[in-house]
């Protein structure tokens, strides 16, 4: 089935980068949706329904770690998965946030088959 | 005693740069010039340690590691916003490794954002002419990645 | 029946009682490709990274360097019905060897040269075995694609 999965990252390259191996992995998807921060997140999220944030933590205006809290604190975005792709280097963090509801954690600088698995993994679509 | 950033730095960099954008780095034979197209990228980082990490290099590595992390061209933004974006993202990723690997047993650190600007020949001289610097040859484009850094009391 | 891939070699094959086979590879890297609709096979085994660092060895033989060799295998492949979006690919090999210890030694060139490759191409790495200091040898049944890696006297599946 065909899914919205929106891209929350200040680096223009890595969303392209995250786009292009959605892309070339395959993965069914109804719109890839980007963002350059948390506060233009929010505002896509309340005019699409997205099936899979990945999200950064390090953006100007909003960060990952705020972002997750608003979206864990709405009931209308609190069950769309959420996976952190970042190179923040603080493990108590990212535990923190897993703990709190996030899915999943991508610490960059990643490969491309380890983010297109975790995508596969959570959204359920088994590896060919 | 060695300095644990002389140890960790080449690694972190060769890991950031061939994971992230397939680029292979040697150490540099020769002076590290400035480039027509220099750029500095500088980062800070408070918490448990403090410092900074910064990296000089050029528009065009930058555009280099933007086309080898995308592929063909096909995106709309203008060739030096690319570059510039991929520099800072580069500089991202690899202090978030460094600190990573320098930082595991001293605590939490925040990252700034990475700011660049162009590179002036005493700013680039400041970077390059470092004895601690680590001056590399990447895909035949020159980089220097300096990192300062003190744990706090 | 066995092909072997030799030293800066590629071989392809669409009979499924072929075995291809590759020896020695040390800092090396042995790139098996194999197309699962049209159960055709490849595989490549180089030992540099890029034909720019010799532009005549590179025309005598393109399958030395990761860029001119992954081409001829490609068209190796295509030209016996595979479809390169279709390609599985799994690699092996990039030992650190004796007096190449350091952080910037050729194996781990190797490794990236094929990583940017094969992204270029719009291929992910299904498997791989990388790094370590023995060398390794390396086989892909073209029935099913299937390979295996022989290392220090154990046999494991990639």
């Amino acid at each position: 089935m065909a899914c919205t999965i929106l891209i929350v990252d200040d680096s223009a390259t890595t969303r392209a980068m995250i786009k292009r191996i959605i892309q070339v992995a395959g993965i069914p998807t109804e719109a890839l949706l980007e963002a350059p921060n948390g506060v233009a997140a929010l505002q896509l999220l309340r005019r699409h329904a997205v099936d899979l944030v990945l999200a950064d933590l390090h953006m100007p205006e909003m960060t990952g770690v705020e972002l997750t809290h608003q979206m864990l604190a709405d009931p209308a975005l609190a069950p769309i998965p959420i996976v952190i792709v970042s190179a923040d280097p603080n493990q108590e963090k990212i535990t923190a946030l897993q703990q709190q509801g996030v899915r999943g954690h991508l610490r960059k600088p990643f490969t491309p088959e380890a983010l297109r698995n975790l995508v596969h993994d959570i959204l359920g679509v088994v590896h060919a | 005693m060695p300095d644990p950033i002389e140890e960790i730095l080449p690694d972190a960099t060769a890991e950031t740069l061939e994971l992230m954008a397939f680029v292979a780095p040697l150490p540099l034979e020769g002076p590290a010039r400035m480039p027509k197209d220099g750029l500095i990228v500088s980062l800070r980082f408070t918490g448990a340690a403090t410092g900074t990490i910064q990296l000089a290099s050029s528009a065009a590595f930058g555009g280099l590691l933007a086309d080898n992390m995308l592929g063909p061209d096909d995106a709309p933004t203008p060739a030096c916003q690319r570059g510039t974006d991929a520099l800072k993202e580069a500089l991202n990723v690899l202090s978030g490794t460094l600190l990573r690997h320098l930082c595991k047993d001293c605590g939490q650190v925040e990252m700034s954002l990475p700011e660049c600007v162009p590179a002036t020949p005493e700013s680039w001289a400041d970077i390059a002419d470092d004895e601690s610097a680590l001056v590399l040859d990447a895909d035949g484009f020159v980089l220097v990645v300096r990192a300062r850094y003190k744990e706090s009391a | 029946m066995q092909i072997t891939v030799n030293i800066s070699d590629a071989r392809a094959s669409a009979n499924p009682q072929d075995v291809l086979a590759t020896y020695s590879l040390g800092s090396c890297i042995g790139v098996c490709v194999y197309d699962p609709v049209a159960k055709v096979a490849g595989m490549l085994h180089y030992q540099l990274p890029s034909a720019a660092l010799d532009a005549n060895r590179a025309h005598e033989n393109p399958c030395m360097f990761a860029d001119t060799g992954m081409q001829y295998l490609l068209a190796q492949v295509t030209a016996l019905g595979a479809q390169t979006k279709r390609l599985k690919v799994k690699i092996a090999g990039a030992a650190q060897m004796l007096n190449d210890g350091n952080l910037f030694n050729i194996g781990r060139r190797n490794h990236t040269a094929i990583r940017k490759l094969l992204w270029q191409h719009g291929l992910f790495v299904e498997g791989e075995q990388i790094g370590g200091t023995a060398p390794r040898t390396l086989y892909q049944n073209v029935a099913d694609g299937s390979v295996l890696i022989k290392s220090n006297g154990t046999t494991s599946n990639l």
